[in-house]
């Protein structure tokens, strides 16, 4: 017996998303297929992106401005931060438009609408994965040999989705609602691409503005990723679980926003 | 043995917030000042589209104090006008939306069709499409390989089964959504007006299949403007009418009922200002419909060949806004509430453009070519490419036999339409 009224409250019904689990698998499907569909390169634009940036920031970042790259080649010091970032920036955009790009999904029939920012993530993750084996590559190419550190890149990993998941469920909340949000997105993203050490190094920020700048939870993946694979940067356990536990907080509130709202999505949307 | 209840309401109103006209400022400084404060009125009004206001005057009741009980495998059809809360009412029972206030109480596996073919993505293959669409719909994979072969057959695109969607016509588009729908197997099956699509072949499919599911014992509940369908297909009617429920019992007396009132013949002389169901931003308004025989004399009764007038006045909240270009469409209706003629004044490239004083249209139909029976007239106006004002089913007409060809002799074959011909 289900019921049906205005003041049902149930935080997270994850029930309902396990029985959902085939949609979610079709969801994620659609938004790799139709994403590389009718292009002649297909998947291979996961790739271009990040080596992409970083051609250019070795060029204009390494050689002209000669930033330190802490002793390892400037390439493979940005492409390692680039890996995670690709995915925040692209992971937070298409989960922050996965309500407002499916609005059929919304107003015509219901599905647990947590799975659409969930796939988008999803279907990042794989644009993930193949960054990732492109760094690999580049690690032997360099002779780099990270050793034992990097199995620091699984808590990262799990810090960088939950950190992706959580603000683009709250963005994709208020964007159902709020249309400013599409638009404000794409340099809310550039802001905090030039506020994260992408381009630098962290030890490159002065001591007093350390704690205001390490605030941005990508300042933790970026830095902890460069540590894991190059061995350069500071990171520590703590400051792992200090982001940690900022990002959960964070996705939780996030959680609770989107189910509170979710009820009146269709009248809105 | 006792009947089990499939789906029960208690009291369910649902209440939706509408837009309202702001008036605007007509100096240049009323101008600045509303245009800087233009954001934080559009954040109070899109705030206030999840709110809740207690500002009547800029809500609507879509239903109101709905209660229902549906025991299992009746199958129920809901009628009424546009806009009288039927839609709603299925969008609150598929969980899509939440009521106001009341509860619902649903036993049983839900399934909804409130429009075909969510989900599908142009990229993808029918075949992949199928999946997509198929787990939108509450199945799990599993369920839709076993009825795959069955979707593409009944279908009928299987040739085109691993070609992107966006290679398909219109109409193989709905029949593979169509076809999806069909093999779902919920326990209530919820479906809104979604036969109106296809060919008539394919509607014929569509109604046989509805048939079947009909009989394999599920419940379900059914919105149509198709009285025929209704009466064949249904074991109950419910009538909803302004978000409430007018008569509920079996079908063929409640169709009856509900097509007596609303197509009586109307007045002549209809004043359309304080009509409540309407669309649009209400910048300008219908005040007035007049119809009329070709000697402007009123009149609702009219013999097949007659000559139609309508006289339509206006009135614009704005000064000089009727002055701007309008686009007025006429729509006509038959019982079944199909559009069978449209008329709008762009396509015969008439220009409209009209003043505070000088308000009002003719519209004339010179030899009215429809069969014999009752028609209704909806109106719409667009000012500027946005839709203004629609009123629907405001005037109703009779069309009586008459000498539609002009050889004196009555015309005594029924047909819907009339038109001229050539022998040789």
């Amino acid at each position: 017996m289900q019921k049906i009224s205005a003041n049902q409250n149930s935080f997270f019904k994850f029930k309902e998303l396990i029985n959902y689990k085939d949609l979610l698998y079709f969801l994620v499907l659609k938004d790799i297929k139709s994403r590389y569909a009718q292009s002649v390169i297909g998947i291979g634009w996961a790739i271009i992106q990040p080596v992409f940036f970083m051609v250019v920031f070795t060029i204009i970042f390494g050689r002209l401005a000669k930033i330190d790259s802490e002793g390892v080649p400037y390439a493979i010091f940005s492409f390692c931060a680039l890996v995670p970032w690709t995915f925040f920036a692209n992971g937070v955009t298409d989960s922050t438009n996965s309500l407002t790009a499916n609005i059929g999904m919304i107003t015509k029939i219901y599905i647990p609408r947590l799975l659409l920012p969930i796939s988008a993530i999803i279907g990042k993750g794989i644009d993930f994965l193949i960054a990732l084996i492109i760094l690999v590559i580049l690690l032997f190419y360099y002779q780099i040999n990270p050793g034992l550190k990097v199995l620091y890149v699984f808590p990262l990993t799990f810090l960088l989705i939950i950190s992706a998941f959580g603000i683009g469920t709250i963005l994709t909340t208020l964007a159902v609602q709020y249309r400013d949000i599409k638009y404000a997105l794409p340099f809310g993203i550039q802001i905090l691409m030039y506020s994260s050490p992408i381009a630098f190094s962290s030890s490159m920020i002065p001591d007093k503005y350390q704690t205001l700048f390490a605030i941005n939870p990508m300042v933790t993946v970026v830095e902890g990723f460069r540590y894991s694979f190059l061995g350069t940067g500071t990171i520590n356990t703590n400051m792992i679980i200090a982001s940690l536990v900022g990002a959960i907080t964070v996705l939780l509130i996030s959680l609770y926003y989107f189910t509170k709202t979710e009820k009146s999505f269709a009248d809105v949307a | 043995m006792t009947e089990k209840i499939a789906i029960q309401t208690k009291n369910i109103s649902k209440r939706y917030v509408i837009g309202t006209k702001n008036s605007k400022p007509n100096t240049l400084a009323g101008e600045i000042i509303n245009f800087i404060s233009t954001p934080i009125r559009n954040f109070k009004k899109l705030r206030s589209l999840s709110n809740n206001t207690t500002d009547n005057t800029k809500t609507i009741w879509a239903l109101q104090d709905i209660d229902l009980t549906i025991n299992e495998k009746e199958i129920v059809g809901i009628i009424g006008s546009n806009g009288s809360g039927k839609s709603t009412l299925l969008k609150i029972l598929s969980k899509i939306t939440i009521p106001t206030t009341g509860e619902a109480l649903i036993n049983g596996k839900v399934g909804s069709l409130l429009e075909v073919g969510t989900g599908f993505h142009d990229e993808l293959t029918g075949r992949e499409n199928i999946f997509l669409n198929g787990t939108i719909l509450g199945m799990n994979k599993k369920e839709v390989e076993e009825n795959l072969d069955k979707i593409i057959s009944f279908s009928g695109v299987s040739n085109f089964i691993d070609t992107p969607v966006k290679r398909y016509s219109n109409g193989m588009r709905v029949r593979l959504a169509f076809a999806v729908a069909a093999y779902l197997e919920p326990e209530i099956l919820i479906i809104d007006e979604v036969l109106a699509v296809g060919d008539s072949s394919f509607q014929k499919q569509c109604l046989g299949k509805m048939d079947d599911v009909a009989k394999s014992g599920r419940t379900v509940l059914f919105v149509s403007h198709n009285m025929e369908s209704i009466m064949t297909l249904c074991t109950r009617v419910i009538w909803i009418d302004e978000g409430k429920i007018i008569k509920d019992g079996d079908p063929v007396s409640v169709v009856n009922e509900y097509l007596e009132t609303t197509n009586t013949i109307s007045e002549t002389n209809i004043n359309l200002e304080n009509i409540n169901k309407r669309g649009g931003d209400g910048s300008i308004k219908f005040t007035n419909l007049t119809i009329m025989d070709k000697n402007q004399k009123e009149k609702t009764q009219f013999n097949i060949g007659d000559t139609l007038n309508l006289s339509i006045s206006l009135k614009a909240i704005e000064k000089g806004l009727l002055n701007s270009n309008l686009t007025i469409k006429i729509l006509i209706k038959n019982q079944n509430n199909t559009t069978v003629l449209s008329f709008n004044n762009e396509s015969y490239n008439h220009f409209i453009k009209l003043d505070d004083k000088n308000n009002k249209i003719q519209f004339s139909i010179p030899k009215l070519p429809l069969g014999q029976g009752l028609y209704s007239i909806s109106l719409e106006v667009w000012v500027n490419g946005g839709k203004a004002d629609t009123v629907g089913d405001v005037g109703v007409f009779e069309s009586t036999p008459g000498d539609f060809i002009g050889n004196g002799i009555p015309d005594q074959e029924h047909s819907l339409f009339h038109t001229n011909s050539v022998w040789s």
